[in-house]
């Protein structure tokens, strides 16, 4: 057995839905927080920074926050794991923010020789029933839901399309999505902390699936 | 403020509807916005029948090409928008640019571990550590002092948590370099409430625990 070919492109990013306040996210305020290092603040790049609007690069990683969205990503896969603390630590300290939702997210692009490019597309959109309707049908972009199997609502989604980045090739993404605010109905209470745990109990099982999708996509045979 | 910030934000909140964690379908064009007007207007597909159209990648800049891309969802973006903020080069960050910038591949992970630390001597310091994604039973390793970044090292004391990731990357001339890194976490310690609600719950275990032991 052969193993799959190694991505080409990482990307992983954590996204968090809710209530947020971008005039409070700063490299400076992540420094006195104690969350990144004196060589990363000294690094960090700021690109927009408004009061309803604020995006930054901290060298391995980018904050951006909106109003309603606050997401943290990286480009570097040995520091994925980072980004886990990064929010955790956060919204530890900011732990009255409402968080309704929370979604970890891998995108990763694979050069493919050209064959297996066509292989892998037929594979998972066979062309047979398109054919009849269009000429020359080709997959662009594929969703995929299911539902989670452990004690939180959402989704996992695995997304395919070809690649923009690298040709011929693949993109595959996977959004682990968990939905809070379902879970905090009975309660009533929203907060950070629900976030936070799921960051904290179910980075494991998140870090295998992401990976286990994607080999399955990767490996997958035209019948 | 400038106005290519201000084209920048409305960008940005046209990509993502409100419900949505996903960095998904746009994130194939990935992280920076550079690649997402790029790959807004890549008209790429997988299927043999239109294996001939990829030939021609002069076609990834067409109009045409620019208004198809829009199926995919409204948020997609123009190569307009691209070109009226010429910054966004500038601003774009990995994984294309540091692509771009070192003479290596991506590094390609093949495990990390999550570590306490339990010892530390002049030059070294012992740790627990458990692999990641894994049921892995815990092990103990002995690192030197000189892998850590001076940025982390005042972190390197007992109790302190870190992430050890081991991988490689290949040069441009094909050479594979192995890399291990290691991360000190930075963590805030947990509130009084946080620790509440973690005793609480022992409470509520150990009372499950005693009533299925009666």
């Amino acid at each position: 057995m052969t193993s799959p070919p190694a991505p080409d492109i990482h990307g992983a990013s954590i996204v968090l839905l809710g209530s947020f306040n971008p005039a409070i996210f700063h490299p400076a305020w992540f420094h006195k927080q104690g969350l990144v290092s004196d060589e990363e603040h000294d690094a960090a790049a700021i690109q927009v920074m408004l009061p309803d609007f604020a995006r930054f690069n901290i060298d391995w990683l980018e904050i951006t926050v909106t109003l309603d969205r606050f997401e943290v990503a990286s480009g570097e896969p040995e520091n994925f794991n980072l980004l886990r603390d990064i929010v955790i630590g956060t919204f530890r300290i900011l732990q009255h923010t409402p968080i309704k939702a929370i979604g970890v997210n891998r995108n990763e692009h694979f050069k493919l020789p050209e064959d297996r490019w066509h292989e892998i597309g037929d594979a998972l959109v066979p062309k047979d029933v398109w054919s009849t309707v269009l000429d020359a049908p080709g997959l662009r972009a594929l969703t995929v839901e299911g539902v989670r199997t452990d004690n939180y609502a959402g989704y996992i989604r695995a997304n395919v399309e070809p690649s923009v980045r690298v040709h011929p090739g693949i993109y595959i993404g996977v959004n682990d999505h968990f939905q809070l605010d379902e879970d905090s109905k009975d309660s009533g209470v929203l907060d950070s902390s629900q976030a936070v745990s799921v960051l904290e109990s179910e980075w494991d099982g998140i870090l295998e699936r992401a990976p286990r999708i994607i080999d399955t996509v990767l490996k997958v045979k035209a019948t | 403020m400038t106005g290519s910030s201000n084209q920048h934000y409305q960008h940005y909140l046209r990509r993502f509807p409100h419900s949505s964690t996903a960095v998904g379908s746009d994130e194939n064009q990935s992280l920076t916005d550079v690649t997402f007007a790029v790959g807004a207007i890549q008209g790429h597909s997988i299927g043999p029948s239109i294996r001939p159209s990829w030939t021609n990648h002069s076609q990834r800049h067409s109009p045409d090409r620019s208004t198809s891309a829009t199926s995919i969802g409204e948020s997609t973006g123009t190569t307009d928008e691209f070109l009226e903020d010429p910054t966004a080069r500038v601003r774009s960050y990995a994984p294309q640019s540091l692509a771009e910038q070192t003479p290596v591949s991506p590094p390609v992970v093949l495990a990390s571990w999550d570590g306490v630390i339990t010892e530390v001597t002049e030059e070294t310091f012992s740790a627990r550590v458990t692999q990641l994604a894994t049921e892995g039973p815990e092990e103990f390793a002995e690192f030197p002092l000189s892998d850590i970044s001076p940025g982390d090292a005042s972190l390197v004391r007992p109790g302190g948590l870190f992430y050890w990731t081991v991988g490689y990357e290949t040069t441009k001339r094909g050479r594979i370099r192995r890399i291990s890194e290691i991360r000190l976490r930075r963590l805030p310690p947990k509130s009084e409430e946080d620790r509440n609600r973690a005793k609480a719950w022992a409470l509520e275990a150990l009372q499950l625990f005693e009533d299925s032991g009666s």
